[in-house]
């Protein structure tokens, strides 16, 4: 293959893969924020906190794909718990979003100095599962079988909750309620446990996020802080709750930053700021936002 | 001659004892003599109230995302002053003083390091501050000291600047490498190596320019026929080094200089390994074990790092210290410090329990904590510390030291797995420590 068509190819690769882990972690905050209304400051704690929780899986059981099924459980459990115990009584109590957005901001320092006085602050080794490692060759090209499966796994993901939102039964009512709550309780439907299933599915999502990151990023303290202002950027520039927004600026963002690293570096981080103010500036509710919120 | 009778020898017999219970209270401590089999670095206690005692602020993050650099030199300088303290401590005024450190908790935030450092010197009143990881804390906490007539000993920032003719003031000593050394003593190494095509990839603020540069500079002048064939500069903490590394693999290059530290250097490390490259990564903080250990086999070999102390047991000095504190480590239980990260010093680990030392001497040598004497005494000093030469030059306060590059290979004696240096070249310091600021008034 021609070098340059390479470059092009492994640079947009590059960009779709960490764009779907960008959106890996985002589509979780976007989503409880569309159905719940929960700006999650703790959302990228709940991330790193997965991160960690794989490290420790995989210590006691050395399989990666254990991990990748226990750690998202226990984030999502503990985000129920989170919900059930804090949040509800916030909103209960009609403090607003100011509370709610104190709150998650105090839970996210909670985990962030337990994750210290557990796990240390050292960064701690995660290495590629042996399936997963190694490199995959196709037309000439040699891309990481690793990056393609976060490509694969947040495919999965987001046509699950595709499925889920728009083609179930359950995604009706996760829908009614986020539109209507009053009304949903009126038929008889339990809207505050639609509230923490919602909630619990979100973490669960940053969950998966922090596992599928883990072997490809150092996992320190300061991780949160590393992915959590992307996600955010992703959300508030897709429009706040918007799954498509979401998908849509996340692949963006990572486009712009493999294409930007390899034409224009000096200009490259500022890029996806650059891209922000653009899109803030002429639709200021984000590309797919409601004005309502 | 007259001979001696009884009650002569009673008398010289008597000076002799009197002589012995006096030096008893001379003689200096040395490394590695005190109960170093006692020092835990996760449980140490100094009471700050004592009286007739050193106070040492320690300016470093030991909370926020940073915390675990401030761990590291937590223990770094705990080694050093608990072998000192249980050798009875540094004779000061007269009488042996034990050392007490005192955290001073910058959080790797200028305003909050500011704080520390006004606390430090106004409520704990420390006669000393060492300090401080990233230039533009350590700027503050030079300021800060010199405001206060306390002596502020860098033991952990590298740019060249904080010393320049803007920014040197007299209570000010580092005893650290330089940015510029570092630099140097990589491109020394090249000059007679085969690889002749670099591509620079550095954090972008001063610190990675200032490398970058001196890099540059240097290896133009050791090896005219090297190349640069491309430079990057990423921002600080980068997620996906992926578009860079393809780019870097495009060029053509056959060595990749980077300065980057933790967590950028341990995500680049990760994600090399990921593309499956085999150009070689070069600089201070390639050789961090727990990155290479992720990387499996072979764990980085072929890596290159230049660092002021390598790890070297071919080297008397160094291999006492390096057993003794891989001995040591060993008993060690907290997860802090059981990683295979404090498995063996050397390199930046060993940096700050050397500059304790040295500092140490300084004093007793000083005979009293009175800052001006402590400058006086320490400008122009030349030590031996573990087997390596150490100058404070008098205009500037810079410490010279050779230089230490080693390409890393696995398997090694040291690591299981990760890559380890073998075989350590030394860069004298003539070659590599950069000439006198110019405008500094001291220096001209």
């Amino acid at each position: 293959m021609n070098p340059a068509t390479a470059m092009y190819i492994i640079q947009a690769l590059h960009g779709l893969a960490y764009g779907m882990l960008l959106f890996l972690v985002a589509s979780g905050l976007t989503l409880i924020f569309g159905m719940v209304g929960i700006l999650n400051m703790a959302h990228a704690s709940l991330f790193m906190l997965s991160a960690y929780l794989c490290y420790q899986v995989l210590a006691f059981t050395n399989s990666f794909w254990m991990s990748l099924f226990l750690a998202p459980l226990i984030t999502a459990c503990l985000g129920l718990l989170l919900e059930r115990f804090f949040l509800r009584k916030v909103q209960a109590h009609g403090l607003g979003h100011i509370a709610e957005l104190l709150l998650t901001m105090g839970i996210s320092m909670v985990i962030a100095e337990s994750v210290k006085s557990i796990w240390g602050t050292e960064s701690l080794v995660i290495s590629i599962p042996p399936s997963l490692d190694g490199l995959a060759s196709f037309a000439g090209i040699h891309y990481p079988i690793y990056r393609l499966f976060i490509i694969g796994l947040s495919f999965c993901i987001l046509a699950l909750l595709v499925t889920v939102l728009y083609k179930t039964k359950l995604g009706k009512i996760i829908r009614a309620t986020a539109s209507d709550p009053g009304m949903v309780s009126i038929l008889g439907i339990n809207t505050p446990k639609v509230f923490a299933g919602v909630f619990a599915l979100g973490a669960w999502m940053a969950g998966v996020a922090g596992v599928a990151a883990a072997p490809m990023l150092t996992v320190f303290p300061g991780l949160a802080d590393q992915v959590g202002m992307d996600a955010f950027v992703v959300v508030v520039v897709g429009g706040l709750g918007s799954l498509l927004g979401a998908f849509v600026v996340s692949l963006t963002l990572g486009e712009l930053n493999s294409f930007g690293v390899q034409f224009i570096p000096k200009l490259a981080p500022v890029l996806v700021f650059g891209f922000m103010a653009i899109v803030l500036s002429l639709k200021p509710n984000g590309f797919f936002g409601e004005g309502d919120h | 001659m007259k001979v001696l009778n009884v009650k002569g020898y009673l008398f010289v017999l008597t000076l002799l004892m009197m002589g012995l219970i006096f030096c008893n209270n001379c003689i200096a401590f040395q490394p590695l003599a005190g109960d170093i089999e006692t020092f835990n670095p996760s449980f140490q206690y100094f009471d700050e109230d004592a009286d007739d005692v050193i106070k040492i602020g320690l300016l470093w993050p030991f909370s926020g995302p940073a915390a675990a650099n401030g761990a590291i030199y937590w223990l770094q300088i705990g080694w050093a002053v608990h072998d000192i303290n249980t050798q009875g401590g540094v004779m000061v005024d007269g009488k042996q003083k034990k050392i007490v450190l005192i955290k001073g908790d910058t959080q790797m935030e200028p305003a909050a390091a500011k704080r520390a450092a006004e606390k430090l010197c106004l409520q704990d009143n420390v006669d000393i501050i060492m300090g401080s990881t990233g230039s533009h804390i350590a700027a503050i906490g030079q300021n800060v000291a010199a405001k206060y007539k306390k002596i502020f000993v860098n033991m952990a920032s590298y740019s060249d600047t904080l010393m320049d003719q803007d920014k040197f003031n007299k209570y000010t000593f580092r005893t650290c490498s330089t940015t510029s050394m570092l630099a140097n003593g990589l491109a020394h190494f090249y000059a007679n190596r085969p690889e002749k095509d670099f591509y620079i990839l550095c954090q972008d603020y001063a610190y990675g320019h200032e490398f970058a540069e001196n890099f540059v500079q240097a290896l133009a002048q050791v090896r005219p026929d090297a190349r640069i064939v491309g430079k990057d500069f990423h921002p600080l903490f980068v997620k996906d080094f992926a578009p860079y590394l393809s780019k870097i693999q495009g060029a053509n290059a056959q060595v990749i200089i980077t300065a980057d530290y933790t967590p950028d250097s341990n995500n680049l490390t990760k994600q090399w390994d990921q593309l499956g490259m085999t150009i070689p990564l070069a600089g201070p903080f390639v050789l961090n074990p727990l990155a290479l250990q992720s990387i499996g086999e072979p764990y980085g070999k072929g890596f290159v790092t230049v660092q002021s102390c390598l790890l070297d047991l071919d080297k008397p000095g160094n291999k006492e210290f390096a057993l003794a504190w891989n001995t040591q480590w060993k008993r060690w239980k907290d997860p802090l410090y059981s990683t295979n990260l404090f498995q063996w010093t050397g390199s930046t680990l060993a940096q700050a329990t050397i500059g304790t030392y040295w500092l140490m001497h300084v004093i007793e040598k000083a005979g009293e904590l009175n800052p001006d004497k402590i400058v006086a005494t320490w400008e122009g000093d030349q030590t031996i510390i573990f087997g390596n030469l150490y100058s404070m030059r008098a205009c500037d306060h810079q410490a010279m030291f050779n230089m230490h590059v080693s390409e890393i290979e696995w398997p090694n004696d040291y690591y299981e797995k990760s890559a380890g240096p073998i075989k350590v070249t030394a860069i004298p310091a003539e070659k590599i420590v950069p000439p006198p600021p110019k405008g500094l008034k001291n220096c001209q």
